[in-house]
């Protein structure tokens, strides 16, 4: 029988007789998974691990740096492993996904590369300019690839080297700024994963890289919104700028959460909000008597929940 | 939510399912189905969580700041009140938000039992044994999701601070580690088994199940982080041994699955897996993790497999600062194991295509 879950065979466990052998059928048929799914499974998980250890075998062995080792060596070991992935992703017959998992691992030798190079000349291994080499060179394979990992890694690249950037060259840029920067990067890259396969005709993205990129933009409007509004005393006009920006994109998201019934993105902001609330009050409030912010937070922290349970229902009943 | 016809269904289903003739409360079942019409995201779980703990501490600080703290049997009762209501609360109403609720009061309750207790200045012991027999009643009589997950995860962190609150105890971390090991593989691999002992044993299960999840790799985290706990890393192979059996015990439960029955054939598989885990045997959590994601995806449990993702990629960056070898000894366990696992994947890849 079709759309027998794990729930309903408790539930009939509780107000029946079904014994063991009952049980085990009901759950072996339904929710195990069968030999064809192991199959399938485990060859992707034996290459999976088979490709990150390996990868993680060459990155331990760098950062060994053993000296006996000659120079020539070290780069030609990690410059020709570059080339033997690459070459098998081009030339080798396999599944796409493993091409993929493949030429991830090469774009990661791509970053020991320049480490082995910072190692061997003394530019150090977290020079801005080794992250931005990295991203540079990896650009065509992830975006010929358009495999969701290695995205993943890219925008971590690109992020990486912003912040390194700002800390290494432009220290006269405010914290701000910069948090806002990659505030704004990291939401457009969402807006463009979420809407550009449609406009292309493309396959979605995958949820996960989605929730993924929400979390990370939610989390830098929180991290932003919390050092101008709670901690900052001396109020800039560019704080205006800033703060109307993630009003906007709030209340873009909101929208957007309401007409798609996109469940994650209204957890996400309502959080944020209850969190930067609650900081609002404590600041305000909170220095003569603390006993207010704190019936605040119990306050706000059930309606949210309750609406979020609530809206939950609505649309679930709704589909 | 299921209507009557899918029901009625479902019931003749189960009917074929075994010999023995099966006799449903077919009245229970409906109202359970009518109860049971919350079915959450994900997300929307987190996101109680994570509202109703903001909401517990602000709560308990409240309580606090109205001058409770001076009075130590005033602590120690409204402690146990709080735990009466929490049950009061999960007995009455079966609802997410609920039962959430219900399970912060729980935790509020022991954090003023804690707090009355610690004024009458009772060792670590006795406070965590008080925990635990508090939690086990609560998994007893009060079988809600939140409450019972949180006891467990409760009745883990009391054994723990036990143990490591003793240094000629913890020794004895190791064995916990291995105990909890043989726990979650019988768990996992008896569910139908548990779930059909008894009514009470089915409501807990997935509860129990995460609970003990979360408190392994708690427990992995603990021991892998040198430095963080003082524990003495002498035998930190034996709780390796138990996972790596644990692991090679399902692995042999897998060949039933894949149809392999020749034991030449299950030997040398049995022999591979022991091969490819040796490594890991001075890093439990590696092999920890390994085992959680097999197990989860053995019975299809995609939060434990998740877990299990997770929890690997931590142990594989934390296996950079284990002492015990050089950088380069780590780099050829890693690489040699990687091939090992490419070489396992091409045998499989060959091994279909014969098919």
């Amino acid at each position: 029988m079709k759309d027998i879950y794990r729930e309903d065979i408790q539930i009939f466990t509780r107000h029946s007789n079904l014994t063991k052998i009952g049980a085990e059928k009901a759950l072996e048929e339904n929710i195990y998974n069968n030999a064809e799914n192991w199959r399938k499974f485990l060859s992707f998980f034996c290459l999976s691990l088979g490709s990150v250890f390996m990868t993680a075998g060459i990155v331990f062995f760098f950062a060994g740096n053993w000296a006996e080792l000659p120079t020539f060596v070290k780069l030609g070991v990690v410059e020709f492993l570059i080339i033997a992935t690459v070459v098998a992703t081009l030339f080798v017959k396999i599944h796409r996904t493993i091409r993929n998992i493949i030429l991830n691992a090469a774009a990661f030798l791509v970053g020991v590369l320049f480490a082995v190079f910072g190692q061997v000349y003394q530019t150090g291994a977290d020079a801005y300019d080794f992250f931005l080499a990295w991203t540079i060179f990896i650009s065509l394979w992830v975006i010929i690839s358009n495999y969701a990992p290695m995205w993943l890694m890219y925008i971590a690249l690109i992020n990486i080297t912003f912040v390194l950037y700002w800390q290494q060259v432009a220290s006269n840029w405010s914290e701000l700024t910069v948090n806002f920067t990659l505030f704004i990067f990291n939401t457009l890259i969402l807006a463009g994963a979420m809407f550009l396969p449609r406009i292309r005709n493309r396959m979605a993205t995958p949820n996960w890289f989605i929730n993924t990129m929400t979390l990370v933009s939610v989390t830098l409007a929180t991290v932003l919104e919390m050092q101008m509004v709670i901690f900052n005393t001396d109020y800039q006009t560019s704080y205006l700028v800033f703060q109307l920006t993630t009003i906007a994109v709030y209340l873009i998201g909101v929208w957007y959460a309401i007409t798609s019934k996109n469940m994650v993105f209204l957890a996400f902001i309502s959080l944020s909000i209850l969190v930067l609330s609650s900081g609002l009050v404590i600041r305000h409030l909170g220095f003569d008597d603390f006993s207010i912010p704190l019936l605040f937070i119990v306050i706000a922290s059930a309606s949210v929940i309750a609406m979020l349970i609530n809206v939950q229902k609505k649309w679930s009943n709704a589909k | 939510m299921r209507n009557r016809e899918s029901i009625q269904n479902l019931i003749s289903y189960f009917k074929t399912t075994q010999e023995k003739e099966i006799i449903f409360e077919e009245e229970a079942i409906f109202a359970a189905y009518q109860n049971n019409n919350e079915s959450h995201s994900l997300i929307v779980k987190i996101a109680v969580v994570f509202g109703g703990i903001l909401a517990s501490i602000a709560g308990s600080g409240l309580l606090l700041l109205m001058g409770l703290y001076e009075l130590e049997q005033g602590l120690i009762l409204v402690g146990f009140l709080a735990i009466g209501v929490s049950v009061a609360l999960s007995k009455s109403y079966d609802k997410l938000f609920i039962d959430t609720l219900s399970a912060c009061c729980f935790i509020v309750g022991l954090v003023y039992i804690y707090l009355g207790l610690d004024h009458y200045n009772l060792d670590i012991t006795t406070i965590c044994s008080i925990f635990i027999v508090i939690c086990l009643a609560l998994m007893m009589f009060a079988q809600s999701y939140m409450l019972t997950f949180s006891s467990v995860i409760v009745i883990n962190g009391s054994v723990i601070a036990v143990l490591l609150g003793y240094h000629n105890l913890s020794y004895l971390f190791d064995l916990y580690i291995a105990l909890l090991c043989v726990a979650i593989t019988a768990l996992f691999l008896n569910e139908a088994k548990i779930i059909t002992l008894h009514k009470n044993l089915s409501k807990i299960y997935n509860p129990v199940r995460i609970g003990l999840l979360l408190s392994f790799i708690c427990v992995l985290v603990l021991l892998t982080r040198t430095g963080f706990i003082s524990i003495r890393y002498d035998y930190i192979w034996a709780p390796s041994i138990i996972i790596i059996c644990a692991t090679i015990y399902l692995v042999c439960k897998l060949c039933n699955t894949l149809q392999i029955y020749q034991n030449k054939d299950k030997i040398i598989i049995c022999l591979v897996t022991a091969i490819v885990l040796a490594p890991t045997i001075s890093c439990p959590g590696i092999a920890g993790a390994v085992l959680i994601i097999l197990l989860s995806f053995f019975v299809n449990y995609k939060t434990g497999f998740g877990a299990g993702i997770l929890s690997f990629i931590y142990f594989l960056s934390q296996f950079y600062y284990a002492l015990s070898f050089s950088l380069l000894t780590k780099s050829a366990f890693l690489f040699s194991s990687g091939l090992l696992f490419v070489a396992i994947y091409l045998f499989i890849n060959k091994k279909l295509a014969s098919k």
